[in-house]
């Protein structure tokens, strides 16, 4: 890629802006759509978050990069702060939120995933990491570990495995390989892959294939393989003797949200059918049957991709799903072209957060990954997410024009 | 602030180069989510479409089987059958008045319409506002009403058989307080049961669910249900289920769970039948050397499978059984409360023998002559002639009530009540039954919490009653398990009727251990003189319950005949245990109103352990 020069750099990156605005107008006309005629004033909602949103990004965008350089662990350590509340004090609420004056409400992981990003971001630009020096990865592991935690035991699974995206796109940006994130996840897929031994099996020959083929160094082989067994087996274990009966639901129901009967099943069928019955070019906006009845619950926010594939069709969502590619690469662009080491993992880390959302959301509304809850960025409804993508936008904007020597 | 490495994210080749990787991998991925709409868009959209114009799916849940109830033997005795129940689809009728009319056509061999008029009708009006849910106009149908509709099913849209699994208990009324029974399920409980899910992930009742109530079904409710399935199926234009669509998620039921329960329904039954269901009272057998209930009879008796009838017939049985004075209702054996009379007499003598203050061999200081002169009273001995002196053995074989009036005067009550409670008394047994009572023991202490209020004051006076088993309360259950301490001599074990549980595979999945509940200490001479007491009372001529007697087995019992505010009779009581030697029954039953234990409530017990022991035809 070309080195653009330092004018245009100052400059804000319109494209990039230009597609965000698209992407608004199409949710915002789809929020319409699919609450048409419903209580709730959803779509002027809709218009006045993206307003909060804009200033938001604004301000991001005013405040000199150095003071969120400065500013990034202590950010940090403030937000888990949050996080530890609504654990100690809503473990038995369906809320993960915090109430605060004038009706707004905080919700701590999204804080979270915000200083996880700036804070992650400033500890690798100055730290290489490396699989054959263990130390090196103390340090971001420690990092990650402590809001991934808190935020899975919220509980808020889909959020903590954002943090789990977003971490293992700039780890691999600062150098670790596919392969070193792949040894470093595998005891986690030992955890899950245990309770079915042909899959762990198949895993651990794929493990040992890769070791065999770059020339593991032999003591990272034996500990790597070691870990894996102790992982499986003390997943067994405590599955089996220390989590009780319902504990184990929980956790199954979580994973699977098809095991409860009436709520997501149902959902998945009708968001089937409704992006199905689009067929190529759609229904016409404003002409989806399946919706407009109702049928499809959560359609405004978590399903709202498939209102849009039911009125605009399958050329609908190509246009969606390319636009959120040219939206990517725009952000990529960013970290590709900046002299600042900072800035281009913040764009890395916001790439994966955002890609993320968007194919885990998407491939819920087409039946392929469990109903999770996740919301479509910059087009379902609703403030908490909308903001703290754009807080994120932002402060990467920011960088691009003024964190160049930072 | 620079390590070794740390020049990578200075190099813009690198960063362009792992920049475009990054891009590919997501574009790879959004490339498989359109293969996939591509699939659902075009290859499936006329699929789709026709699905959606229709919305010809239905969400269904497919009820899990409920678990079985067996007995020790592995005897059924509570299983399913299948119900049918006509029901009107609201949203697939089309012509009301037409259908009411072809429904009241059907009539059957005698000539009535098979539907009531009223009914149906009263549906066919509801059917108007409650649009998503069947409407059931004729419950538990039998299978000819459901083949007729079947048959008819194209003349009458909107009318279809459901078809339903209820409870049923073979033995009828046998057994019929433990085990409990089944009903639906109420609006309040269905809210707690969401309520829940939302913490434990269990699943929530709906509404039309059956529930177990009382007893057993009660008690591991949640084991017996199991967890329903989910699937989805097309309809047909009539509202009637075509096939499940194979392409969306479906969940299997998971069958509930089984329980081996540790009765043994020949024993109960035969227990039932000697207890009339005009005599009200209890029967509990158990097993001293684990706890294990063998026989758990009340009288009145009562049928769960009235609970799983039609409406119209299930109303009228309630309310027969909730308006009868005799409570059927009530499982008498763990919330009877019966005074324990004479029965009482085996702990005042443990008492006495632990004490130190009585000698077995020596007699009380007054001799009986039918009564005790205490304070300005006279109480008096059940026998009128009199006992004289009598040792102990002699005091308990005749229940000789002034030889206790002096005990208990002697001993105190804190004295009587410790060794009360290492029987089990005064305490729930925590058998695996709600409703169960604990019973009353009384001191100072009690009395006074008890019965302060009331201006009445602690006497040493009614340490006489109190000494004779007048004033305390006891469970039938706790009455048992008393004889099994008696007879076992060690320990005290928790009375249980779960054996095990089993999957619907059949594999074992939790086995009941048994579990100590007390040790009793006492002395192997204790444990003697105790046991050649309550043998006495068995087989010596001058014993009260020679009539409990079984050939080549020893017996040992104590009767009693209890006082009571309900009527002139006294209850009549027998608690018995065998064989001494080696303890494999322990037995008690409570007659109310009936007379004296010897001539009442011996001779069953007496019947049951002959049974048990082989010598009593079986049927």
């Amino acid at each position: 890629m070309s080195r653009t020069d330092s004018s245009e750099r100052r400059r804000l990156d319109w494209p990039l802006l230009g597609i965000v605005a698209v992407l608004l107008g199409i949710g915002v006309m789809v929020v319409y759509s699919a609450t048409k005629g419903e209580a709730g004033h959803h779509w002027q909602k809709q218009i006045l978050f993206a307003g909060m949103s804009l200033v938001a990004m604004t301000a991001m965008y005013l405040i000199p990069p150095r003071y969120f350089y400065a500013g990034a662990y202590p950010l940090y350590i403030a937000s888990l702060f949050p996080l530890l509340y609504i654990i100690l004090f809503k473990a038995n609420s369906v809320e993960r939120w915090i109430a605060l004056p004038g009706g707004f409400n905080l919700q701590p992981s999204e804080f979270a995933k915000v200083a996880l990003l700036l804070a992650m971001a400033r500890l690798l630009s100055f730290q290489p990491v490396s699989l054959s020096q263990p130390k090196t990865l103390l340090a971001p592991a420690i990092l990650f570990i402590v809001p991934f935690a808190l935020v899975l035991k919220e509980p808020n699974l889909s959020t903590a495995l954002s943090f789990v995206a977003m971490t293992g796109m700039m780890l691999f940006f600062s150098g670790l390989s596919v392969r070193d994130l792949f040894f470093l996840v595998s005891p986690v897929l030992s955890v899950v892959l245990t309770f079915n031994h042909t899959a762990w099996a198949v895993m651990f020959l794929v493990l040992i294939a890769v070791m065999w083929w770059t020339r593991t160094h032999l003591r990272t082989m034996v500990s790597l393989i070691l870990v894996n067994i102790a992982a499986g087996y003390a997943a067994i274990f405590v599955w089996n003797k220390v989590l009780y009966a319902h504990q184990r639901d929980r956790i199954l129901t979580f994973m699977d949200p098809l095991r409860d009967p009436q709520g997501a099943g149902y959902q998945v069928l009708q968001s089937k059918v409704a992006l199905g019955s689009g067929k190529l070019l759609g229904k016409g906006y404003l002409h989806g049957t399946q919706t407009n009845l109702s049928f499809l619950p959560e359609e405004h926010t978590d399903f709202i991709f498939s209102v849009l594939g039911e009125q605009f069709g399958f050329l609908g969502c190509i246009t969606v799903l390319a636009l959120y590619l040219f939206l990517l690469h725009r952000i990529l662009r960013i970290a590709a072209d900046t002299r600042s080491r900072f800035t281009a993992l913040m764009a890395v880390g916001l790439t994966g957060i955002l890609s993320f959302h968007v194919l885990v959301n998407i491939s819920m509304t087409v039946g392929v990954m469990p109903v999770t809850g996740l919301p479509l960025p910059f087009m379902s409804y609703g403030g908490s997410f909308l903001i703290s993508c754009f807080i994120m936008l932002g402060i990467v904007l920011n960088f691009r024009s003024h964190g160049e020597y930072l | 602030m620079a390590a070794p490495r740390s020049n990578l994210l200075d190099d813009s080749h690198y960063r362009a180069s792992a920049a475009r990787w990054l891009l590919l991998f997501v574009s790879l991925m959004a490339a498989l989510l359109a293969l996939r709409l591509f699939y659902l868009q075009i290859i499936k959209g006329s699929y789709h479409e026709m699905l959606s114009a229709q919305n010809s799916l239905r969400l269904q849940v497919v009820k899990a089987a409920r678990g079985m109830i067996y007995d020790r033997h592995g005897v059924v005795i509570a299983r399913n059958r299948p119900s049918y129940q006509i029901a009107l689809l609201p949203t697939e009728l089309k012509n009301r008045q037409e259908i009411l009319e072809k429904l009241l056509r059907f009539r059957d061999s005698t000539g009535h319409s098979i539907f009531d008029s009223e009914v149906v009708a009263w549906s066919l009006e509801r059917s108007r506002w409650r649009k998503f849910q069947p409407l059931v106009i004729f419950e538990d149908a039998p299978f000819e009403v459901a083949s007729l509709i079947e048959e008819h099913q194209t003349d009458l849209p909107g009318v279809v058989t459901l078809l339903e699994s209820r409870r049923t208990y073979p033995f009828g009324a046998a057994a019929g307080h433990t085990l409990g029974y089944m009903d639906e399920v109420r609006e309040g409980e269905i809210e707690d049961s969401k309520t829940r899910a939302a913490v434990d992930g269990s699943t929530p009742y709906q509404r039309g669910d059956r529930i177990g109530r009382k007893g057993l079904e009660r008690k591991y409710e949640n084991y017996f249900r199991g967890k329903d399935g989910i699937r989805y199926v097309k309809v047909n234009a009539f509202g009637k289920e075509m096939e499940a669509v194979s392409d969306m998620p479906h969940l299997r039921p998971e069958a509930g769970k089984s329980i081996r329960t540790t009765l043994d329904m020949g024993l109960q039954c035969y227990a039932e039948s000697l207890l009339s269901d005009s005599l009200k009272g209890a029967l509990v057998a158990l097993d001293p050397r684990n706890g294990e209930i063998l026989v758990m009879a009340s009288s009145p008796r009562m049928d769960g499978n009235i609970f799983s009838l039609n409406r119209d017939r299930r109303a009228r049985a309630w309310a027969k059984l909730a308006l009868d004075p005799s409570l059927p209702l009530n499982n008498r054996s763990i919330s009877g409360s019966y005074e324990p009379g004479s029965t009482f007499k085996g702990i005042v003598s443990i008492a006495a023998l632990q004490s130190g203050k009585i000698r077995a061999e020596n007699h009380m200081s007054r001799a009986c002559n039918g009564g005790y002169a205490f304070g300005n009273r006279v109480w008096k001995c059940w026998d009128p002639r009199g006992h004289g002196f009598l040792d102990l053995v002699g005091a308990f074989t005749q229940s000789c009530d002034v030889y206790y009036y002096q005990a208990g005067l002697v001993l105190g009550m804190d004295r009587i009540n410790r060794v009360a409670r290492e029987f089990g008394l005064g305490r729930k047994t925590g058998i695996d039954l709600d409703d169960e009572r604990s019973g009353l023991l009384v001191d100072s202490a009690s009395y006074a919490e008890r019965f302060g209020q009331r201006g009445w004051n602690w006497s040493r006076g009614l340490i006489l009653n109190l000494s004779i088993g007048q004033g305390e309360i006891a469970t039938p259950l706790q009455l048992a398990n008393y004889a099994a301490g008696l007879a076992n001599g060690k320990v005290l074990y928790r009375p249980h009727l779960m054996r095990e549980m089993r999957s619907v595979e059949g594999s074992v999945e939790m086995q009941v251990k048994p579990e100590i509940l007390n040790v009793i200490r006492m002395t192997p001479q204790e444990h003697a003189i105790i046991l050649q007491a309550m043998e006495q009372v068995v087989i010596s001529p001058n014993g009260t319950a020679g009539r409990a007697r079984v050939p080549g087995v020893r017996v040992g019992g104590k009767t009693g005949s209890a006082e009571n505010p309900q009527g002139d009779k006294t209850h009549a009581l027998f608690i018995c245990a065998a064989p001494l030697d080696n303890p494999t029954i322990a037995v008690a039953v409570v007659l109310e109103n009936a007379g004296h234990g010897g001539s009442f409530a011996a001779p069953i017990a007496g019947a049951l352990l002959r049974r048990f022991f082989g010598h009593e035809p079986h049927g």
